[in-house]
């Protein structure tokens, strides 16, 4: 970058800095975890995240959009989605500035290279690909981007600000893509380390962060702004954009988080005894908005009749919202006696129907005892340290072989139950052997 | 004794068109014997139409008499059943209807035959005729004609029955517990369905099929595919990686330029050896220099050496030139001796010479006076000669021309002899060809005649031959010609003519006027040749040696005494002379003889002689001494002076300065060289050389390497450029959850497959289990049996309790049934029914066997022990038998009831 337009003397006339603060867009995210029909739009509304922020700019008349790394998801994008997103950031006509992440790290030979060979980037679309300043006259602010240019650093690439030199009366504004250090779970990627102390040290009137992918205010000066679409269960507040405001040089910046997110992503935990519990998740589903994409996590026991019941009432919603994800290691199925013993089981089958029942009893029973029938809602805090039984390795094996042992035997069982019951329909013509069924089976019964 | 049939009544009905009864059939055995076609199996067709079809069904055409289309088929039975009365009627057809009485109960319809179904455990089919599988107990124990030996099929449509009966029985002996529930007829059939999916998933083995081994076939692709992926995507980011790693070198190197120090470097190298040159230079002009130094330095040695020897020359001179002064004195007085001898000897000699010539002159004078008398004599004899000689030769000289002038007259004259012989001849014999011409001309008038020989006149009167062609000229110009006609005429005057003028041509080329003349000239030739032999003659009697040589000697004789004339006054001359000569004061010459003169002569020559080769020996030797003398001065003066001269000793003390002075430069330039060659020596100008061309060459390669990275970062980049237009990474992402997907999907599809896997196991287990159990009670049923056949022999029942196998002795191999002969199979049929009857009976099932014309194919050693089977059998069932060979079985103890014959 060169500092002519400054010397030039295209000082803005406009007192107050004002920009929208974004990052972590990772145009170009597959979802491929989830089923095309899925992915698909989730990967479309990624596009649409950026056209909506466009939108928010120009109607709050912002001088320029700042985008704190990972704007492409893969280094490798095929020229039709760069285009494609060029196309998205003719949106807003004032200044983009595009820093390099880990995810689209300024490489010897990155997309970034590709965007530049294209020939259809638009200009105003700025790629802050060396750590220099990137002058805004227009409202009088020096942008000092810290590029990453190795996938991952160990060094604090927002250094180099600390000596940055930027014109007299104009705002400094910290762009970077890392973990500030001591702030973040210790979770997220320690690589590309920020030192919390940077908006001082540099003289930032404002640090826009990026890589955290909900918004998380780090101190007075310096903000994570969140991806603008969420893409995982497990964040806060992700979906919005910041719009950051400074009356000058020196003075402390206004935040102000706005959504822009298309879909909410939800993890939620259900523990089902009954028929009531069902009812209660059927209220709850019903009031979910479409653009929901859900991971929820069941648990309980169940006899046949309301599994069967669940299945139905999880029908239509995983038809309706965006998507839903049942997990159900937790659910154990306990068909009651009452249930078995109206199959048309006799004889041999009997024997195996009630054995099986005995066996899945003792499996859910051992399983219990390991602790593995989460609590409901334990799938929401599992990331918390609180809710880590942290079973030992030896234990794990055990329980997931236990698992594995009473998922069969669910499922062995459900087989027989649906062969049976498909029996029964076809049995009822047979006339014979129907007088002394129940009889028989009640002396089957343990 | 629970079920006992008792009457069976048939009417209208096959051949029974008319109303037919058994009556009184027995609890027992009872035996009905007919022969063919009397009705035997249309009775126990009979009994089965009126349990198994419905009487509402049309389907009863076999039913009917052959002679009576519209009949009404109609059937009563009469039995007992857990001590009731029952009576059943069925008719078909038009009227078709059914009434079952049981005891005080009357059931009709469909009523009836539903209870009598579950009573006598069948089932009806759902459309007319009764099927096998319908007919359940009752078709296990009715055989119809040549069926008896087919049991399994009969036996698992009875199956439910047989279970039941089992049941029962086992729930009886307090057995409950564990055994009560038999899964009747659908336990199998679930059974089957869930091995069928299984089997969608899993091979008979347990090995993976279908969509399952699809799922793992996919998930194994797709891992590999992956790794694949990841693997180029890793290869991409090592390449991105190595890529960067190479520009940031190729920064440093531009920054740094590792070259440049390395020329520099080779550069100072260069100018070390330019340096080392200029001195290996300096080195070799100073070594030159020594050289030619060196060169005048040994020039003037020599000098100086040859300077001494120059003064040691002289002094050799100077003595040998003393020693030739010596030895010439003597030779100078030998000298003057021999000169005056010499002179002695020649004055002596001139005297006697003298004396010699005096005498010699006075010879010689005498000698050419005698010459000269005696040519002059010669001379004269010659001149006679010589003169009688001319005149003959002037005579003979004159007579040659003549004759040389008639010469060819001579040589010619044959010839014209000969032509003038053939003119001679030609003329007679032409004449003989020839006219006669007569003329007679008046005067005056003329004729001429011209032929060869010219033209004639006529005039008058004459004749003449005409011999050849004649003209005859006519006054007034006309012309007569006359010509012979004989053809040789013409050519002997043609011959003739020319003859002629041969011969004339010849005469007068010699001056002849005609052959007269010519034969004249003949004759005087003759003469002339007469008088020159003569003439001849008389010049060789003069000269016998021929005219010249007597000219010659003439002349000789002439010249030789001109010669001596001369030579006597030459001598005449000298004599006088030499008297003139002769000085008066010596007196008179005493004449001398001549040889005494030259004697003395020759004696005072000889002394002279020897007095001068003495003088000349003596001059030889002294002047050699002189020169020897005069040399060796000389020799000795001329190097004295040069080497007294001024500038000879200038030269020595010029070369001896000059030597000194050399000397002196010659060591200090040995010094100098020595010393530069130690200098060059040690700065080592090979390994200077190798260092230039060390550093060059590793500039050139430094900057060869610069420019080789900046073309692979070139080519990486042009590569990388097309890698990442090939998502890769995304490709990645994709099989990332392609690869997850699947492997749900194989987890689903394995946990299906074990769950399946298991319940079809665990069903299997059950069954086998149960089966086990159940086989008890048939075995005790089956073996009595059996062991009245084959005292050892077992039967092995299948899962459907049916005789799978036989076996014959205690630990005799399993014979699989269907191996078994015809009548074995027959026999072991029946037994097995037998065996099902107990069971069913104790089971509390009613119980009624009928045998229509079994055992056909049983030997007549198995039949009785079959007689005795039966006959136990009907201790406890009623049996119906019904054979066309009454004669069999009248061994049973019963009587055998005879059907009317057809």
């Amino acid at each position: 970058m060169s500092l002519s337009p400054c010397m030039l003397g295209l000082e803005g006339n406009r007192e107050m800095p004002k920009f929208l603060h974004t990052a972590d867009w990772q145009w170009g995210r597959q979802y491929s975890r989830f089923a095309p029909e899925v992915a698909v739009p989730l990967a479309e509304a990624r596009l649409q995240a950026v056209e909506r922020l466009a939108a928010l700019a120009v109607a709050e008349s912002v001088d320029a959009i700042l985008v704190a790394g990972d704007v492409f998801d893969l280094q490798t994008l095929p020229e039709r989605q760069l285009r494609r997103l060029a196309t998205a950031l003719e949106g807003f006509p004032g200044p983009w500035v595009l820093l390099p992440g880990n995810h689209d790290a300024a490489l010897a030979e990155s997309v970034w290279q590709r965007v530049q060979r294209g020939g259809f980037w638009p200009a105003h679309a700025l790629l802050a690909l060396t750590p220099e300043p990137v002058l805004l006259p227009e409202c009088r602010t020096a942008v000092l981007p810290a590029p990453l240019t190795q996938r991952h650093t160990y060094q604090d690439t927002t250094a180099w600000m600390d000596h940055a030199e930027t014109p007299e009366g104009w705002c400094r504004v910290g762009l970077a893509h890392g973990s500030v250090q001591g702030i973040l779970a210790e979770d997220i990627d320690s690589a590309n380390p920020i030192a919390p102390s940077r908006p001082e040290s540099a003289r930032l009137d404002y640090l826009a962060l990026g890589d955290w992918h909900g918004f998380k205010q780090v101190s007075d000066r310096a903000a994570y702004s969140g991806t603008p679409e969420p893409d995982r269960f497990r964040q806060n507040d992700s979906g919005q954009v910041l719009l950051v405001e400074i009356e000058g040089p020196g003075r402390l910046p206004v935040i102000t988080p706005r959504a822009v997110a298309l879909h909410q992503w939800l993890q939620h935990g259900q523990r089902l005894q009954d028929a009531t519990d069902i009812d209660a998740l059927a209220g709850w589903l019903a009031a979910l908005p479409a653009h929901t994409v859900l991971q929820l996590t069941l648990s309980g026991r169940l006899s046949l009749e309301e599994q069967q019941r669940l299945d139905a009432v999880l029908a239509p919603h995983e038809a309706r919202l965006r998507c839903l994800e049942v997990e159900r290691s937790g659910l154990a199925l306990a068909p009651s006696e009452a249930e078995l013993r109206a199959l048309p089981a006799d004889g041999f089958v009997a024997d195996v129907l009630w054995q099986l029942r005995s066996e899945l009893a003792q499996a859910n029973e051992a399983l219990g005892a390991l602790g593995s029938l989460p609590e409901p809602g334990a799938a929401l805090t599992a990331a918390g340290p609180s809710s880590v039984a942290a079973p030992g390795s030896g234990d794990a094996a055990r329980l997931a072989s236990l698992q594995a042992q009473r998922d069969q035997f669910a499922l062995s069982l459900s087989l027989l139950v649906g062969e049976l019951q498909s029996f029964s329909g076809a049995a009822a013509a047979s006339a014979a052997p129907a007088a002394s069924r129940p009889e028989l089976a009640q002396e089957g019964a343990p | 004794m629970s079920f006992h049939l008792q009457s069976l009544q048939v009417q209208e009905l096959r051949q029974f068109t008319q109303a037919f009864e058994l009556p009184a059939l027995q609890p027992g055995l009872n035996i009905v014997a007919g022969p063919n076609g009397a009705g035997k199996s249309s009775l126990a067709r009979a009994i089965k139409a009126a349990f198994f079809e419905r009487y509402k069904s049309s389907k009863f055409e076999d039913l009917l008499p052959f002679s009576l289309p519209s009949a009404q088929p109609q059937v009563t039975l009469s039995f007992t059943w857990e001590g009731e009365a029952c009576r059943l009627e069925k008719s078909f057809g038009k009227r078709a209807r059914c009434l079952l009485q049981v005891g005080h109960r009357l059931l009709e319809g469909q009523d009836a035959e539903d209870h009598l179904a579950s009573l006598m455990g069948f089932s009806f089919a759902a459309r007319a005729p009764s099927k096998p599988e319908n007919q359940g107990v009752p078709g296990l124990l009715w055989i119809e004609q040549g069926h008896t030996q087919q049991v399994a099929d009969v036996a698992q449509h009875a199956q439910g029955a047989l279970h039941q009966a089992l049941q029962n029985l086992q729930a009886q002996a307090g057995d409950s517990a564990a055994w009560s529930a038999l899964a009747a007829t659908q336990g199998d059939a679930l059974l089957a369905r869930l091995r069928a999916q299984r089997g969608e998933l899993l091979t008979g083995t347990g090995r993976p099929r279908g969509p399952l081994e699809e799922a793992q076939q996919q998930l194994s692709a797709l891992t590999a595919e992956l790794a694949q992926a990841r693997q180029r995507w890793q290869e991409q980011s090592r390449q991105v990686d190595a890529l960067a790693a190479l520009q940031a070198q190729q920064a440093q190197d531009h920054q740094r330029q590792p070259w440049l120090q390395a020329e520099q470097q080779a550069e100072q190298a260069r100018q070390q050896l330019i340096v080392l040159a200029q001195r290996e230079r300096e080195c070799q002009q100073a070594q030159e220099r020594l050289v030619h130094l060196e060169a005048q330095w040994r020039l003037r040695a020599e000098q100086l050496e040859a300077q001494a020897g120059q003064a040691r020359q002289l002094a050799q001179r100077e003595s040998a030139m003393a020693a030739a002064l010596a030895a010439l004195a003597p030779w100078e007085a030998q000298l003057a001796r021999s000169q005056a001898q010499v002179a002695q000897a020649m004055s002596e000699r001139d005297q006697a010479a003298r004396l010699g010539e005096q005498a010699r002159w006075q010879a010689a004078l005498e000698e050419a006076r005698e010459r000269v008398a005696h040519h002059q004599a010669r001379l004269e004899q010659v001149q006679a000669r010589w003169q009688a000689g001319e005149a003959v030769r002037q005579e003979r000289a004159a007579l040659l021309p003549q004759i040389e002038a008639l010469k060819p007259l001579a040589e010619a004259w044959p010839q014209w002899q000969a032509l003038e012989q053939a003119i001679r001849d030609a003329r007679l014999t032409l004449r003989g060809f020839g006219v006669q011409l007569q003329w007679q001309l008046p005067g005056g008038q003329q004729l001429s005649v011209s032929d060869r020989s010219g033209v004639r006149a006529l005039g008058g009167q004459g004749e003449c031959a005409l011999t050849e062609l004649s003209r005859i000229a006519l006054p007034g110009g006309g012309e007569l010609t006359l010509q012979p006609l004989h053809q040789e005429w013409h050519k002997l005057s043609t011959q003739l003519a020319h003859d002629e003028a041969r011969l004339a041509q010849g005469l007068a080329a010699h001056g002849l006027a005609d052959s007269e003349a010519a034969a004249a000239a003949v004759a005087r030739l003759g003469a002339l040749r007469q008088q020159l032999a003569l003439a001849d003659k008389a010049l060789s009697l003069h000269a016998p040696k021929g005219w010249p040589q007597l000219e010659d000697e003439r002349a000789q004789a002439q010249s030789a005494l001109a010669q001596a004339g001369q030579r006597l006054a030459e001598v005449s001359q000298r004599v006088a002379a030499a008297l003139e000569d002769q000085p008066a004061a010596q007196g008179p010459v005493p004449r001398l003889d001549l040889p005494q003169a030259e004697q003395a002569l020759q004696a005072q020559e000889a002394a002279l002689q020897s007095a001068r080769e003495a003088l000349a020996q003596h001059q030889q030797s002294q002047a050699r001494a002189q020169a020897a003398a005069d040399s060796a001065r000389q020799e000795h003066e001329a190097l004295r002076q040069s080497l007294d001269s001024e500038p000879a000793r200038q030269q020595r003390a010029e070369a001896q300065a000059a030597h000194a002075a050399l000397s002196l430069q010659r060591e200090a330039l040995q010094r100098e060289v020595a010393q530069a060659q130690a200098q060059l020596q040690a700065a080592r100008p090979d390994i200077l050389r190798q260092d230039v061309d060390r550093l060059s060459r590793s500039a050139s390669q430094m900057r060869q390497a610069d420019l080789e990275r900046a073309q692979q970062i070139q080519l990486m980049q042009d590569r990388l450029e097309q890698a990442g237009a090939q998502d890769i990474q995304g490709e990645v992402e994709r099989l990332s959850g392609q690869l997850a997907q699947a492997q749900a999907r194989l987890s689903a599809l394995q946990l299906r497959a074990a769950a399946l896997d298991d319940l079809c196991q665990r069903l299997d287990a059950a069954r086998q289990a149960r089966l086990q159990r159940l086989h008890a009670p048939l075995q005790r049923h089956l073996e009595p049996y059996v062991r009245l056949l084959w005292p050892q022999a077992r039967l092995v029942l299948d899962d459907a309790l049916v005789p799978a196998q036989l076996i014959r002795d205690r630990d005799g191999l399993a014979e699989p049934l269907d191996m078994q002969s015809y009548g074995t199979r027959e026999q072991l049929g029946l037994i097995s029914r037998l065996a099902y009857a107990d069971l069913l009976r104790e089971a509390g099932r009613p119980t009624l066997l009928i045998l229509d014309d079994a055992l056909v194919h049983t030997d007549a050693q198995r039949l009785v022990a079959m007689k005795r089977i039966l006959f136990d059998a009907a201790s406890r069932h009623q049996v119906l038998l019904f054979t066309c060979q009454p004669e069999l079985w009248q061994d049973m103890g019963v009587a055998v009831a005879r059907l009317p014959g057809a």
